[in-house]
């Protein structure tokens, strides 16, 4: 298995738009927290509920605000990891050396799993450093001793492999990586965000990408699932999408 | 006898209302080529990947030294297959595409530069394979079915976009390493390229077996000579003619004859007194004589007359 896992990391950082895919994550999600660290004014004049000078909580969000953006690119890395297999018929290859499939496709979930944890670890620490700098700068600084500091930041953390596994289920059912980027990156930017808009107590709830992402809201919504409850139903769909994509993988020809 | 090691099963694969494959069964010897011949479309391809089990069969099965091909352990220590020589990620180098194949089948990395400098490919390792040419891709493909050193090898049209000495470098792989007493299956629509490669022959059309034996022994039933005779007379001619020992078989006012030389059916009906109005002899090329074979496999088949008299058409 370890063999296994090796060449499906060495797969996946040996594909050039991988790595370009890679940096482009880390310059977003570093780059915007700390533009928006810089600019975002610190007395609201719309009212004090958006002070970032009066919510050190805000604050913190606003650093890691990138990770927005960041993670639904690790969705596409997710889809990447299998789409572009099918896309250049590399699965093939890939079957003929691992026949037994589930073996293979496991090797591909957990370097999956291991590198979004180990880029958003990275990236978190980095946007937190940056941001902190600019913030501090600015006489406000950062200030993780706060409630809800660290389910927000272990809450982003997470929420990267969940993603990146969604993504890579979603490119196992479909097997094609246009469709599947297309559905990873509209769903949770144009589609949940009408959905919940409009029918927020009843469907919108049940909606996953935003279910997930109630980890790191600073207050909690009563018509929405509670921050962690949401995140397990999150990942639940996310395990769920995986199951039904590898034996639809496993089954069909390769 | 060489041992069996390579043994097709009633395989049999449907896409959709086509039947590409049907109820093939054939065996492959140890220590020799094995052509794998068939026109286009007849399921050459579809048969090669049920055998590594990348498309199921629907029924039926092939099996390695007794073991499907999922029960191998380390699949490319036994069998190597070059399928097609584009199944390489564009910006990957050869080297990784090559390295992450070796990782998963505990083959150690040495032997991935080993295998680059056989095919020629060296001072390209650490180039992006999209830049390659198509025999440079096949020269990959080559390299990546011989990574495992196994056994028994499948090559898909592995000459497919080779110069001619490419081709040749090609052939002579490949019986070296059934020389070397591994077991070789290679495919092509190509009769004449076979026959210079291959020492037994499995024919299919249209996904059905047509014929399994020995090169020498279908080039010879398939590209044979033969005499069309056209007389007022023919039944009588013919009957003279098959006296001689030739084999005859009657068309109306015509038939053909093999097994004996126009200039003696020209002496025989002079001697008789039989008008001839046509003595033609004729000679089928391989090719000819292949597409003959699998023009109308069916047909053929059934046992029913071929349209045109000659070897090739001859039940055996
Ligand atoms: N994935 C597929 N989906 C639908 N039909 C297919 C598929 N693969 C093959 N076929 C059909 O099955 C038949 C056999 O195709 P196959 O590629 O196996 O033939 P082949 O002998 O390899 O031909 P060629 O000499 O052209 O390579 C053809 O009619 C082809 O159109
Ligand atoms: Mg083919």
């Amino acid at each position: 298995m370890i063999g296994l896992i090796r060449a499906e990391w060495l797969k996946l950082r040996s594909v050039r738009s991988n790595v370009v895919l890679m940096v482009a994550i880390a310059v977003l999600a570093v780059g915007l927290g700390a533009l928006l660290c810089a600019v975002v004014p610190l007395d609201d004049t719309a009212g004090a509920e958006n002070d970032l000078g009066v919510y050190p909580l805000l604050r913190l969000q606003i650093a890691t605000a990138g990770f927005g953006l960041g993670l639904a690119l690790l969705g596409v890395l997710g889809v990447q990891v299998i789409g572009q297999e099918y896309r250049f018929n590399t699965i093939r290859a890939t079957f003929a050396a691992v026949p037994r499939r589930g073996r293979a496709l496991v090797a591909k979930v957990v370097v999956v799993v291991v590198a979004t944890l180990t880029i958003a670890a990275s990236l978190i620490a980095l946007s937190l450093l940056v941001g902190g700098a600019i913030l501090s700068s600015r006489g406000v600084g950062l200030d993780l001793s706060v409630e809800g500091a660290w389910r927000v930041l272990v809450g982003t953390w997470l929420l990267a492999p969940g993603y990146a596994l969604a993504g890579f289920g979603i490119g196992m059912i479909l097997r094609q990586p246009i469709g599947s980027i297309v559905a990873v990156l509209a769903w949770p930017m144009v589609i949940e965000p009408i959905v919940v808009a409009f029918l927020r107590s009843s469907v919108g709830r049940w909606m996953p990408y935003n279910a997930g992402s109630q980890v790191v809201e600073r207050v909690g919504d009563p018509d929405l699932l509670s921050p962690w409850g949401g995140f397990a139903y999150f990942c639940a769909v996310a395990v769920l999408l995986c199951l039904v994509g590898g034996v639809m993988v496993s089954r069909r020809d390769a | 006898m060489c041992a069996v090691v390579l043994v097709a099963h009633d395989l049999t694969k449907r896409f959709g209302s086509t039947i590409a494959v049907d109820r093939l069964s054939f065996e492959v010897h140890e220590g020799r080529v094995t052509g794998f011949l068939g026109p286009n479309g007849s399921g050459k391809s579809t048969t090669m990947r049920m055998m590594l089990q990348l498309d199921r069969a629907d029924r039926g099965s092939a099996t390695f030294d007794g073991r499907r091909y999922r029960e191998l352990r380390h699949p490319l220590r036994e069998v190597g297959a070059l399928l097609d020589a584009k199944y390489v990620h564009p910006t990957r180098t050869a080297r990784n595409h090559l390295r992450a194949m070796a990782l998963t089948n505990g083959i150690p990395y040495p032997r991935v530069d080993e295998m680059l400098g056989l095919v020629g490919l060296e001072e390209v390792a650490t180039k992006r394979v999209g830049g390659f040419s198509l025999g440079m891709n096949q020269r990959l493909g080559l390299a990546a079915a011989m990574l495992g050193d196994p056994h028994t090898l499948l090559f898909d049209e592995p000459v497919n976009g080779l110069d001619p000495e490419g081709i040749l470098w090609v052939r002579n792989f490949m019986r070296t390493l059934a020389g070397e007493g591994r077991t070789v299956l290679v495919s092509s629509h190509m009769l004449a390229e076979m026959a210079l490669t291959a020492q037994d022959l499995v024919v299919i059309g249209r996904g059905r077996l047509i014929s399994q034996g020995r090169v020498e022994d279908f080039v010879r039933d398939a590209a044979g000579s033969w005499v069309e005779v056209r007389s007022p007379q023919v039944a009588e001619l013919a009957q003279l003619v098959e006296a001689r020992g030739a084999r005859v078989s009657m068309g109306e006012g015509a038939f053909s004859a093999s097994g004996i030389e126009a200039a003696t059916i020209g002496e025989l009906a002079a001697e008789n007194g039989i008008v001839l109005h046509e003595l033609s002899p004729k000679q089928a090329s391989l090719e000819e004589a292949f597409l003959e074979v699998t023009r109308d496999a069916q047909q053929y088949r059934s046992g029913s007359p071929v349209r045109r008299e000659s070897g090739a058409g001859e039940p055996r």
